[in-house]
């Protein structure tokens, strides 16, 4: 089942990309991806999660109690990461041709 | 890493988590309250109203989510047509919610109330009799969602969350079989029998206080004749009597007998046990029995007066034998642990093996969750892990 990326959910994406990571992990590495400009509360985390999982894109990895608390890992599915490729190939697309546009006209000054 | 997490905070994660449908807390409360107190500064005891905001926001939303659409689940309330698979989770946690019987029994006297309405539609003026509704409607209600909650809950069960050939086995779905035999454990079934005594005793007190009148029979030379009686200042010093004599003998039983008794009780193996918490149906159909009989008492003031002096005797002598069966088991100081062992052991009752009885399994239990139920003609599915449910709950 496929599902729209909004922009949070091909940050929770790509932070899986490399390794399994548990939430407050995700929180972090979107946060770095972002350049400090996303930050995702609990809320929207587990929310994105919850429908990454659904669509077949991610799914936990097992957990570990570290200090008595639970840290449940996610990964990124064969699915997953043919959305994340796919929808990163849109994106760079995208930014090549605004690149084109932009390269060919001017800043617009004040009348 | 930061140390485990404050008991404070994660009662206040737990305030905010109730956005979230009761199975999503239980699968993953415990690590959304980890990550945010790994959010939180530190030392926090309190989750941030933002934070909790977001929670309740997406926790909401997970609940629109799962929801079934508007027709189907009308047709699941009013006409409890079977839902789409997809939404057994959802079914389940309705089920086993604490509005279910509550809701079950509205639905009933909405189409009884659209039906005794009906000759409105034929012109005739449309009346609601408040007096009919508190006097015989009301107490049906709550004494129907008390004797009967669980076994509207059983039905639906049956008719929702067990998984059909072809369908897809999830954590929600349930197979028929044998189960254990599900008994109370003791501290919740102590906490519901005091909570019945005390309502017990001051349903009590109030009739014998304010009842004017109170039901008496006469046996004269035709026959036996129920009549009515004023409650006199005698009459009523009488209950009151009665009931602090039940206190006398209810503190002396606890003295001496209460934890003796217990403490010699020697249970039996109890394979075919399970041991649950009251839960919240269990609440529910609590507080119906004692809403639904003190409308009762309301609806016969008479019978009430009359049953008000040995029944506060029984729920006065029950209140101090309850308190010190609590110290004990709190303390660890018997074996009995559920509710039906701490009667037999007041009783001096020996134990007895529980047996099988017929219920639901989870369904993971035969095939693991993701497979398709197999069709008729189709291939037996590999052997379930070892050791049926029944063995792993006893």
């Amino acid at each position: 089942m496929a599902m729209r990326l909004t922009e949070q959910a091909y940050l929770v994406l790509l932070a899986l990309a490399d390794e399994p990571r548990h939430g407050y992990g995700v929180v972090q590495e979107v946060r770095a991806l972002s350049g400090g400009t996303v930050r995702l509360g609990a809320g929207t985390l587990y929310g994105i999660l919850d429908r990454l999982v659904g669509a077949g894109y991610a799914e936990g990895s097992g957990e570990v109690v570290v200090d008595g608390r639970l840290r449940r890992y996610y990964r990124l599915t064969p699915e997953g990461h043919d959305a994340l490729t796919a929808e990163t190939a849109r994106l760079a697309a995208l930014a090549r041709r605004a690149d084109r546009l932009l390269g060919g006209v001017a800043r617009p000054g004040i009348a | 890493m930061g140390p485990s997490v404050d008991p404070a905070f994660v009662r206040s994660v737990g305030r905010w988590l109730r956005a979230y449908p009761r199975r999503w807390r239980v699968a993953r409360g415990a690590e959304v309250t980890a990550v945010l107190a790994d959010l939180a500064p530190a030392g926090a005891r309190r989750l941030d109203l933002r934070s909790g905001l977001g929670l309740l926001v997406a926790g909401w939303a997970t609940r629109w989510r799962e929801h079934p659409p508007l027709l189907a689940y009308l047709g699941y309330v009013g006409l409890e047509l079977r839902l789409d698979p997809r939404y057994r989770d959802w079914a389940r946690d309705d089920i086993e919610g604490p509005w279910f019987a509550v809701r079950r029994w509205l639905v009933t006297f909405a189409v009884v109330g659209v039906i005794a309405w009906l000759p409105a539609l034929g012109g005739d003026a449309l009346s609601f009799d408040s007096s009919t509704f508190f006097r015989a409607w009301a107490p049906t209600i709550l004494l129907g969602i008390a004797i009967w909650g669980g076994h509207w809950r059983a039905r639906m069960v049956a008719r929702q969350l067990v998984v059909h050939p072809g369908e897809t086995v999830t954590p929600s779905g349930r197979i028929p079989g044998r189960v254990a035999r599900p008994r109370v454990e003791a501290r919740s079934w102590l906490a519901a029998a005091r909570v019945v005594a005390v309502s017990v005793l001051v349903l009590c007190g109030v009739a014998l206080a304010i009842a004017p009148n109170r039901t008496d029979a006469v046996l004269d030379g035709v026959g036996f004749q129920v009549t009515s009686a004023p409650m006199t200042t005698g009459t009523r010093a009488a209950g009151i009597g009665l009931a602090a004599l039940g206190a006398l003998v209810g503190l002396a039983l606890a003295r001496w007998a209460v934890g003796p008794r217990l403490r010699a009780w020697r249970p039996a193996a109890q394979p075919y046990r399970w041991v649950v918490p009251l839960g919240a149906p269990g609440r529910t159909r609590l507080a119906a029995a004692v809403g639904g009989g003190a409308l009762l008492a309301l609806v016969v003031p008479g019978f009430a007066a009359l049953l008000a002096g040995p029944v506060a005797a029984l729920a006065a002598a029950a209140l101090p034998v309850l308190a010190a069966a609590r110290r004990v088991v709190a303390a660890g100081g018997t074996g009995a642990v559920a509710g039906v062992d701490v009667v037999r052991a007041l009783r001096r009752q020996p134990d007895r093996a529980d047996l099988p009885v017929d219920g639901y399994l989870p369904a993971a239990d035969w095939l693991p969750v993701g497979t398709v139920v197999p069709l008729p003609g189709d291939p037996a599915p590999p052997a379930p892990a070892p050791g049926t449910a029944v063995e792993r709950r006893g």
